[in-house]
């Protein structure tokens, strides 16, 4: 029993992160009709990031300083620089995204992998390998420091979107864009400004995935399969559904670890996946 | 206020406007009829700056707009109630009406101009913690009138606001529309209930297959032959 309940809470935990993960993603998916392969990319090269800083003893949460201004900046130059021309271009743009970001992240990992070798690399801090003793749980730090990271991320973001005139914007310009343009909402900088946040939420969660688990150049394919699964269970279009979602996952990943090997883990979730499918084809959540 | 020349307008190889010129002056109320695929729609989304011109000018409020995009065009004073409302159907009525007023000029009114909308839409008022999507169709054409009320039109125009509609709700949008005018708004409608559309115009212009064939006080249209024949038919015989 106190197993299953240390599988459950620490499953919640690593949720959270794909919880943040499927947030950005899902909001660059619903704003933008763009599908960001890159997304988790940029989150593993947000992750070695941090430890190249953490190697000068510069602390995981300490490197958001850098890390967050760095990644909105980067999510602005990237739809102004890369999305807008190539959306100028005509064509079908879910489709033309979909592979030119599927060829920035295979450059990325190439990269990544040229500078720090292909091997899994993990980020140690004063209190890597301690845990909080919760009655029978025992919680690591890291998974306690990550998964309030991306808690608190995720509130800032629906805070953003439910509570300021440009957060609302977003979701009006998600929602109907001919309706937003007709009520004096500039679309250009709308979507500026939602892929600055949601690449900044992605450096949010490298940081994170950095604290609680190992990395390498191709992780990131992984993490991709995880945001896709998010999503769709979630629903594009919600930002609680997807959350929700991200814990599911993360729960039932963990769950399922104690009857099954860890590797058939996947299989377990894509059987999910599937059952889901063929009982609520738009996912838990569509509206 | 408005003044439109010889405005061109195309989907792909399809011309659908051939050279549209019609004036609004301030304070009035303007009525564009004509039957189905005229382009009626077309007209208002080119002017809006929902869709690209080919030829031709447009000059609002003493200035030439022709080529703006849809949000600096708001943010002049051409508010555009488009046909189908184009609501966010996740968010809330208040929610609207704040986004309505999401242009710098609006933006510093939204209360008073807020408290302005409840008194002409009484039911918004009661429905305002509502997510449009969960509306009725009057109410979510009320709802979309209103969002670009918010925004201190110099022109309000709108497409086709009764489709759809019960009779009475039809009315009660009618009504309001005349309330505005009175008010001192300048109001385009463009709208397929000819008797109505013509009885409150100033001036009125038939659009046919991309063309004004015909245009003249509103009243003074609902008696001429040409019209009877086309639009009224039984209705005027009877």
């Amino acid at each position: 029993m106190a197993q299953v309940l240390q599988a459950l809470v620490t499953g919640l935990l690593t949720g959270s992160v794909y919880a943040l993960l499927g947030a950005g993603f899902s909001l660059i998916w619903g704003v933008a009709h763009v599908i960001n392969i890159v997304h988790p990319a940029l989150a593993v090269g947000a992750a070695y990031a941090v430890y190249l800083l953490a190697a000068r003893g510069v602390d995981p949460l300490a490197s958001l300083a850098v890390v967050v201004p760095l990644f909105f900046l980067l999510g602005v130059g990237f739809y102004e620089g890369v999305i807008r021309p190539a959306a100028r271009r005509g064509g079908d743009l879910v489709l033309v995204s979909m592979v030119l970001t599927f060829g920035l992240a295979a450059a990325l990992e190439n990269v990544l992998a040229a500078v720090w070798g292909p091997g899994p690399r993990v980020v140690n801090v004063a209190y890597t390998g301690r845990a909080v003793q919760l009655g029978v749980l025992a919680l690591p730090i890291t998974h306690l420091a990550g998964a309030g990271l991306a808690t608190v991320t995720i509130a800032a973001l629906y805070l953003f979107l439910h509570k300021t005139f440009p957060g609302k914007a977003v979701r009006a310009v998600w929602q109907n864009p001919e309706g937003a343009a007709l009520c004096a909402i500039n679309l250009r900088q709308v979507t500026s400004l939602t892929y600055g946040l949601a690449i900044a939420s992605a450096g949010v969660a490298g940081v994170a995935l950095a604290l609680i688990y190992s990395f390498s150049p191709a992780s990131h394919l992984m993490w991709l399969v995880f945001v896709f699964l998010v999503v769709i269970v979630g629903g594009v279009g919600s930002l609680v559904g997807v959350v929700v979602a991200g814990m599911l996952v993360g729960a039932l990943t963990n769950l399922s670890t104690l009857v099954i090997p860890f590797a058939w883990a996947p299989f377990f979730l894509f059987a999910s996946l599937g059952v889901l499918l063929l009982l609520r084809p738009t996912g838990l959540f569509r509206r | 206020m408005l003044r439109v020349e010889g405005l061109y307008a195309a989907y792909g190889e399809l011309e659908v406007l051939h050279g549209v010129s019609l004036t609004v002056e301030a304070g009035q109320f303007v009525s564009v009829i004509g039957p189905n695929g005229a382009g009626k729609t077309t007209l208002l989304r080119v002017l809006s700056g929902l869709h690209p011109t080919t030829r031709g000018a447009v000059v609002f409020d003493g200035e030439p707009i022709t080529g703006f995009p849809p949000d600096l065009i708001c943010e002049r004073g051409f508010v555009h109630v488009p046909e189908g409302r184009l609501l966010f159907p996740g968010m809330s009525v208040r929610e609207h009406l704040e986004l309505g007023a999401y242009n710098r000029r609006a933006r510093t009114h939204l209360r008073e101009q807020m408290e302005h909308i409840f008194a002409l839409f009484p039911i918004l008022r009661q429905r305002h913690a509502q997510l449009a999507g969960t509306l009725s169709g009057g109410e979510q054409q009320m709802l979309a009138i209103a969002r670009a009320l918010m925004a201190k039109p110099l022109l309000l125009a709108l497409d086709e606001p009764s489709l759809g509609l019960a009779p009475r709700m039809a009315a009660e949008i009618f009504a309001a529309l005349r309330q505005l005018n009175h008010e001192g708004l300048t109001i385009l409608l463009i709208s397929q209930e000819v008797t109505q559309a013509l009885l409150m115009a100033h001036r009125a212009y038939v659009l046919e297959t991309g063309r004004v064939i015909l245009d003249g006080p509103g009243p003074a249209l609902l008696h001429n032959a040409q019209i009877v024949a086309s639009y009224l038919g039984i209705a005027a015989t009877s």
